[in-house]
């Protein structure tokens, strides 16, 4: 190996030609030249990437250990946390602009965003009482949408600066530069990673919450007041987040849309470490970002999210409980779900499904006829969504299991018809098959190494699948065509009838989307729909009687994936174009909130919140008059946020469900209301 | 039967009079529909282009609008989202019926925009980078700006004529940097130069340590800043700085604008970037020189003297004013989509504000190489690099 010991010193000496030589005069061709260049980067190259690991994985670690405190109290996912980071680092940065210095404006910043997510959780969470935890995730959707709206009403959306506490000049320790602001991150992460050992083992209130999160019921008998903990736990991940954005964003910028992609990192190291650790979280974030830093410094950093969230799946796999939890918390109780009406489920189709499907087909055809241009269009993708809720109603109303990544098997049967049609002139039903499959077998198999386990961990999984398939979809550029997407695909074909027309495309997307809701109607009125509902109201006892649990949930997830397939094909046929964008975690947001709006029982409510959910900013728009500045654009935000939690609020299971329940109640009066106490009449 | 169609001529007059008002009110404007995204990652390039826009109309319309019909903008929202992106054009096409089209912002919502225009048949200026808006040709899509076809050769010829032959690249992994990657790749080639390292990282990502590291680690002899986005331009300015590296940054044309140099202040020394003219004093002997003063003069006028234009400003202007000289002598003819299309597409040797317009039916990809220069950053004030 002299030639190699000779590449390194020359490397040292950043001599580049004589490197060239070498190689010439070794005669070898550089095959050996990619690893030679690897133990050629040099220690200081090593030790300034592993430092930048550690202070990124500070970021992390702060967001991780805000997701986990409000999951261990509350058994919630707080998808406002990387908003309330995003507002510590914007407030923190307007204030200095106002001319405070940054030691005073960034407590007030902090102080202020506390407030503001403890006040969310007393006046938004704790009235929704009886929501389901779906339902409550949505409301913290919604609230980080109003943060964010605000935030662009107020300061627009450029990148702020925010100053530095103790100056910008790096420090040089061995020949690795390091910032002051970075030596601050890593030392707030310190004093907080201490008083949360002291906090959880030596203070009543840190005890109580321990006690919360390994038994609510146990804990509410001794006095823990569980209104008490939620209170606390956000406002403890308002700190946390405030914290993070506050320290962190002088190294960077604030900026209004910093916070969704930060806090997906701080879940995913949340879940690393273990959710329900107390330094899970903050080693689950250190060792997120050494990954990030090395794979991209080592390997390629256009797969790195595929490593980080394919270790996030072994993980799952492996050892659900994180890397630093301990057995024990698996064993903890869930969030109770609501207790389910105990009338008789029918078996089949009741004469009130009939009634309900033709009432929908004679909707639906005067929509069609009657709707020109935006509407027309609206309705279509209004019809596609409504597919891929119609598997969410199954998933998550029957199945209690949140899933995050309905995206990926959207773009799995949005590709597989994109590549095999254009590329390999494909039949449009055979590829449209190839894509059910395909989203089928890949839910099958996530689903059976999951399954296992209960409550979120199928969120997670899902969620890891969903940032995967976005990668790939990015980076299989011959497959997927990349980012700029895959063009040319040619409008779907029947016989010899071609749906170009939007109303061709209306119709065709009515009819399929029919019969997945027929389908999904004889799949609820089914054993497997009565066992699901079994299993969501208690799982154990359903177990107990001899349904096989795990069995039951894969195939809900399969067919939940293959709609969503079908459905990720129509769009592609649709729009004539294919890119990885639409289907990231806005459109989960976008599902989640149709599937709130529709009622989470109801199969015929998933057109009602699709059509929601699409026609609201038409609507809002409309009302707003022009859109041309960032302020309605701000507003739109607030608007949609706002609506979100009014819905959640003014009922617990979507309006399509309250107004059946209201036409029950008129044709057989006093047959409604309490089934609106109860809520949780399918229809 | 005759006498009922003899007394439905003086009816069918009333009411074609009747409607005449409106008819002719249709009529006497020519409508152009702007789709953009005023939220999302590009909401603040978005924000220029549609303040230079209401200045590029008003130029139109002080100089007898198109065709000689009064010009009028119709927005529309995409809200950074494809599907958004696409009612908007239908939208815009079979509501407000536009002659003609300028959007989305960014090359993937462009891209869902194609198959909607083309089957429509209505001219559209697709704003994104990415050559596969115009390349192949399609027959309805036309390029907007500059883009790398046009920066990236501007950049590497002026780093070789500074004898700075080791490129390195940083660009995100967006369609935007798959292009640039590309672009690069070729140009560095072309030049005989030699591209050292080449390295990418996610719009969202949060440190950018290893990726410049790298760069360090090769020596190169100019470093390309390529990002879609500003924030993470900045991030990466910042990161090389903070490492130690003295050599010259180049950043995109999408760098240009009034608040860069106040963010990243410890780099602008070592930062070059490709430019619009529109930055810097011309000559009065640039085929440009008229063009831009009379823009200047009028964007003054309407947003005050201390406002000022960038190179994503005079975009739209730019547009609006070719056709405008192109459409000379139509008349209503400009109503007529296919007409506007051959009078687009005939567009020779017409110095504008971004570049001098060259397009024919198998070129729709404006080379803007006559007003993409490379500029510098001296306390606060643009010029052209030396």
């Amino acid at each position: 190996m002299p030639a190699q010991a000779g590449l390194r010193s020359l490397r040292k000496l950043g001599c580049e030609r004589g490197h060239d030589e070498l190689v010439a005069r070794s005669g070898r061709r550089p095959r050996y030249l990619r690893s030679a260049e690897l133990i050629a980067m040099d220690l200081t190259s090593f030790a300034q990437t592993a430092f930048a690991g550690i202070s990124n994985g500070a970021l992390y670690a702060l967001l991780g250990l805000g997701f986990s405190l409000v999951i261990r109290s509350t058994g919630l996912i707080n998808f406002a946390q990387g908003d309330l980071m995003m507002v510590g680092a914007i407030l923190t940065g307007a204030l200095c602009r106002f001319g405070l210095p940054v030691a005073v404006s960034a407590p007030l910043a902090i102080a202020a965003t506390t407030v503001l997510s403890a006040g969310f959780y007393w006046f938004a969470i704790r009235p929704a009482g009886g929501a389901t935890m779906a339902q409550v995730v949505l409301l913290t959707i919604g609230f980080a949408i109003c943060l964010r709206g605000v935030v662009t009403m107020a300061w627009g959306s450029d990148p702020m600066m925010v100053p530095s506490f103790t100056g910008e000049m790096p420090l040089n320790v061995g020949g690795v530069s390091i910032l002051p602001q970075e030596l601050w991150l890593i030392g707030v992460l310190v004093v907080i990673t201490l008083a949360t050992g002291f906090f959880f083992r030596h203070t009543v209130m840190g005890l109580a919450l321990r006690a919360g999160a390994t038994n609510p019921l146990g804990a509410s008998f001794v006095g823990i007041d569980p209104r008490v903990l939620g209170l606390l736990a956000f406002a403890a991940s308002g700190f946390l987040g405030a914290v993070a954005g506050a320290v962190w964003s002088p190294i960077s910028f604030a900026q209004v849309d910093v916070g969704l992609g930060v806090a997906l990192k701080g879940f995913t190291a949340a879940i690393l470490g273990g959710l329900h650790s107390n330094y899970g979280p903050i080693l689950g974030g250190i060792v997120l970002a050494l990954i990030e830093s090395f794979s991209a410094g080592y390997i390629s950093s256009a797969y790195m999210d595929s490593i980080t969230f394919g270790l996030m799946l072994l993980v799952l796999v492996l050892r659900p409980q994180g890397l630093l939890g301990t057995a024990l918390s698996m064993t903890k109780e869930e969030r109770p779900e609501e207790v389910l009406s105990t009338t008789a489920r029918p078996t089949g189709f009741t004469n009130r499904d009939i009634a309900m499907v033709a009432i929908i087909v004679v909707v639906l055809t005067g929509l069609g006829l009657t709707m020109n241009g935006t509407w027309l269009t609206s309705g279509i993708f209004a019809g596609i969504m409504a597919i891929v809720v119609m598997g969410l109603v199954l998933l998550t109303g029957y199945g209690g299991q949140l899933s995050l990544g309905q995206g990926a098997f959207m773009m799995i049967g949005a590709y597989a018809t994109g590549y095999l049609t254009v590329k390999l002139n494909w039949p449009s039903y055979a590829a449209m098959l190839i894509g059910v499959v395909l989203a089928a077998t890949v839910a099958f198999v996530l689903g059976r190494l999951i399954f296992v386990l209960r409550g979120l961990y199928l969120s997670m999984a899902s969620f890891g699948l969903l940032m995967i398939s976005l990668t790939f979809a990015r980076e299989w550029t011959n497959i997927t065509g990349g980012p700029s997407g895959l063009p040319g695909i040619r409008p779907l074909a029947i016989g010899g009838f071609v749906f170009t027309s939007d109303r061709a495309n209306y119709f065709l997307i009515a009819a399929v989307s029919l019969a997945a809701l027929i389908f999904c109607l004889s799949l609820a009125r089914s054993r497997l729909g009565r066992a699901l509902l079994a299993i969501r109201s208690n799982e154990p006892a359903a177990r107990a009687c001899g349904v096989d649990v795990t069995r039951h949930k894969l195939r809900v997830f399969a067919v939940s994936a293959a709609l969503a397939s079908i459905a990720g094909s129509l769009y592609g046929h649709f729009l004539g174009f294919v890119n990885p964008l639409p289907f990231g975690i806005d459109a989960t947001i976008a599902q989640l909130t149709a599937l709130t709006a529709g009622g989470f029982l109801s199969l015929s409510g998933s057109y009602v919140g699709s059509a929601i959910v699409i026609a609201l900013p038409l609507v809002i728009t409309k009302i707003a008059g022009t859109t041309s500045s960032q302020f309605s654009a701000g507003v739109q935000y607030v608007a949609f946020g706002l609506l979100l939690i009014g819905v959640v609020h003014t009922q617990t299971s979507g309006v399509f469900v309250r107004a059946g329940a209201l036409v029950r109640g008129l044709v057989r009066p006093g047959a409604g209301a309490p089934k609106i106490a109860t809520g949780k009449e399918p229809t | 039967m005759a006498v009922r169609h003899r007394m439905m001529v003086p009816i069918l007059a009333a009411a074609m009079l009747a409607a005449a008002s409106s008819a002719s009110e249709a009529q006497s404007e020519f409508k152009v529909g702007f789709v953009l995204s005023q939220i999302g990652p590009l909401a603040e390039l978005a924000k220029t282009y549609l303040d230079g826009a209401e200045v590029g109309v008003a130029m139109v319309n002080d100089t007898g609008g198109i065709g000689g019909l009064k010009v009028r903008l119709i927005v529309c929202d995409a809200q950074g989202q494809e599907p958004q992106a696409v009612l908007c054009a239908k939208k815009l096409i079979n509501d407000d019926k536009v002659n003609m089209m300028i959007g989305a912002t960014g090359t993937p919502q462009t891209m869902a925009l194609i198959p909607t225009v083309e089957s429509a048949g209505v001219p559209l200026f697709g704003m994104g980078a990415g050559r596969v808006i115009w390349e192949p040709v399609k027959k309805w899509v036309f390029k907007s700006f500059p883009s790398n076809d046009d920066q990236i050769p501007a950049e590497l010829n002026y780093a070789k004529k500074k004898g700075w032959n080791r490129v390195a690249l940083l660009t995100d992994n967006t369609s935007f940097g798959k292009d640039t990657v590309e672009m690069t790749r070729e140009v560095v080639k072309k030049n005989g130069m030699e591209l050292v390292a080449e390295e990418s990282y996610a719009p969202s990502d949060t440190d950018i340590t290893a990726q410049v590291t790298h760069v360090r680690a090769a020596n190169p002899d100019v470093v390309l800043n390529l990002a879609g986005t500003i924030p993470l331009g900045i991030l990466v300015a910042k990161k090389a700085t903070q490492l130690g590296m003295k050599q010259p940054l180049v950043q995109g044309m999408n760098f240009v604008v009034e608040n860069y140099p106040t963010m990243v202040p410890q780099a602008i020394d070592q930062s070059y970037f490709a430019g619009s003219k529109m930055m810097v004093d011309l000559p009065p002997s640039d085929p440009l020189y008229a063009n831009i003063t009379a823009f200047r003069k009028k964007y003054s006028e309407m947003r005050g003297a201390s406002t000022k234009p960038n190179g994503n400003t005079i975009t739209v202007p730019d547009i609006l004013l070719m056709v405008q000289k192109v459409t000379q002598g139509m008349g209503a003819k400009v109503l007529d989509p296919e007409a506007l299309r051959t009078a687009i597409e005939s567009a020779h040797d017409i110095p504008e504000l971004q570049g001098i317009w060259n397009l024919s039916p198998t070129n729709h990809g404006n080379s803007f190489a006559a007003g993409t220069v490379v500029l510098t950053n001296v306390k606060g004030e643009w010029k052209l690099a030396q």
